[in-house]
């Protein structure tokens, strides 16, 4: 482990004695024995992992985590895909009056956009107008060529109940390629997949699945859909916390209950940003940050929120 | 180009190239929080239903920026205000205003968004409030040739300020004395949903048309 170097260990000391006027010889002396660790993305990995300090280069991806469904996605070469764009404030989407519990979510606050994917026609799913930019809006199953990216939409259906505000029960899975990259997001899915489904959607590399319970996939059935599609990374999306705290969904813990292979970086410190990019040899993913490796078979990394 | 005014604020602009233009969709689903339900409300309305090539915004209420579920289909590009952009040979500017009168703003901020077609320029002003435009906005929105407006107290200042070609009455605007007060006013409710305007052929003195709704709504 290059943070465990000795040297690096001086160097980032040094540093920060000479920043802070480095009177204190004293109490570099002391400090030297300590273990310093880090949690998530942070001015340690700048300094340990090269690629980081250099920028991003070759295939490498960012994946961002806005909360509810909302994913923002920047291939190498800079284009934004952002799926499903939510309403964070509003009378016809969080009736507080009716049901007493408050989306504290920030909006995305006109975030500019290349492509914008909508995967069914909530409020929660579909507030366009929040994005910036003029992107492309893709929500239909025909494939299609965006800025360099080929979209596909394979159709599924939301839980069939009766919805509040609008009734929409049709349901987008979204999938497309960056930098060779599979992801697919899966939207609002309420049911387990259908073999032609599966054959529809093919191979994935990262996963973005609901698992909140409440108009979407109950955590049974998102572990199914997790088999079936058998990604290398799952983000878990659209579960209870304490940004919107509806009694009605169902916590991320009991998604990550009994699974081997867990990376939480949903603590305050370090970035929002997850970084991947495609080993170019092996064909398998790896990520670049915030963890160096990634174990065999599949992991759920919860990524924390931007806002 | 063709103009044609769905209901409430969408209307869909055709250019003469083809290139098709939706302000503003509205949720066509629409079901209202509070009971009882309003005497034309019907469950299965259906949606707008078109495959434009751009959607215009100009604030994010439910009765202006409704995509999903069928009511826009097809692949589409977006504009929500900003910088100005220019696609398919449609330039396309927004000006930022109030969506209440100035001091009671708790609505936030409309964008009136200005599509310049077949050389045509469209001004579109979503929930605008103010009482006057400012003196800034005058300049940055420039030569309005059609204007499409909701219809309130802000209407003669805006005719005074902007000296609109066209006016097109939208969002819940009703005949009334007060719109029949005003020159220029003709009635097409019992015609047509669907103009033809070419630059050439704008007329000299104001007009204002009321067109027919093409769709029911809830809203």
């Amino acid at each position: 482990m290059a943070g465990n170097n000795p040297r690096r260990r001086f160097l980032k000391q040094f540093l920060a004695l000479s920043t802070f006027g480095g009177a204190s010889v004293l109490s570099f002396k002391k400090e030297s024995g300590s273990q310093i660790s880090f949690t998530g993305t942070s001015e340690a990995d700048a300094m340990t992992n090269p690629d980081y300090a250099i920028g991003r280069s070759g295939n490498r991806i960012t994946i961002e985590y806005y909360g509810m469904s909302c994913f923002l996605i920047v291939s190498s070469n800079g284009k934004r895909i952002i799926a499903d764009p939510f309403l964070a404030n509003g009378a016809i989407y969080q009736p507080q009056k009716v049901k007493g519990y408050k989306l504290l979510h920030s909006e995305l606050r006109k975030e500019p956009a290349d492509v914008v994917t909508v995967s069914c026609g909530h409020y929660g799913h579909c507030y366009v107008s929040s994005v910036g930019g003029t992107p492309y809006i893709y929500k239909i199953t025909e494939p299609t060529e965006l800025h360099g990216i080929k979209f596909r939409g394979v159709a599924s259906r939301h839980l069939d109940m009766t919805e509040p505000i609008l009734k929409a029960s049709r349901n987008i899975i979204i999938c497309f390629e960056v930098d060779g990259i599979k992801i697919c997001h899966l939207g609002s899915l309420g049911h387990r997949l259908t073999d032609d489904q599966v054959k529809q959607i093919g191979k994935v590399d990262i996963l973005m699945i609901p698992v909140g319970g409440y108009e979407t996939l109950p955590v049974a059935d998102a572990n199914d859909v997790c088999t079936q599609l058998d990604p290398q990374v799952v983000l878990p999306m659209n579960y209870r916390s304490e940004r919107y705290d509806n009694p009605s969904w169902a916590y991320v813990d009991e998604f990550l209950k009994g699974k081997k292979n867990v990376l939480r970086s949903d603590s305050n410190i370090g970035s929002s940003q997850l970084e991947f990019a495609l080993d170019e040899k092996t064909k398998r993913l790896k990520v670049t940050s915030p963890s160096p490796s990634l174990a065999a078979g599949t992991t759920v990394m919860v990524p924390r929120f931007v806002y | 180009m063709k103009i044609k005014w769905f209901n409430v604020s969408a209307f869909m602009i055709t250019t003469e190239k083809g290139v098709k233009i939706i302000t503003d969709p509205f949720a066509y689903n629409y079901k209202p929080q509070l009971l009882p339900l309003p005497p034309n409300f019907e469950k299965n309305r259906p949606p707008i239903g078109e495959y434009p090539d751009v959607i215009t915004l100009s604030h994010g209420h439910f009765d202006h920026s409704y995509v999903g579920a069928g009511n826009i289909k097809g692949v589409f590009k977006l504009y929500t205000g900003g910088a100005p952009k220019e696609y398919k040979g449609v330039k396309f500017s927004g000006v930022t205003a109030y969506h209440d009168p100035v001091g009671h703003n708790h609505h936030g901020f409309v964008t009136l968004n200005v599509i310049e077609a077949d050389g045509i320029r469209i001004m579109h002003t979503g929930d605008y409030g103010q009482k006057r435009l400012y003196d800034e906005q005058v300049t940055q929105l420039g030569r309005i040739d059609i204007m499409m407006t909701a219809w309130g107290e802000w209407v003669p200042a805006l005719i005074e300020q902007l000296k609109p070609k066209v006016i097109l009455p939208m969002h819940h605007a009703r005949i009334d004395d007060y719109m029949r007060g005003f020159k220029g006013f003709v009635d097409y409710t019992s015609k047509s949903s669907e103009l033809e305007f070419a630059k050439a052929a704008l007329p000299s003195e104001m007009q204002i048309i009321m067109l027919k709704q093409s769709m029911e709504t809830n809203l």
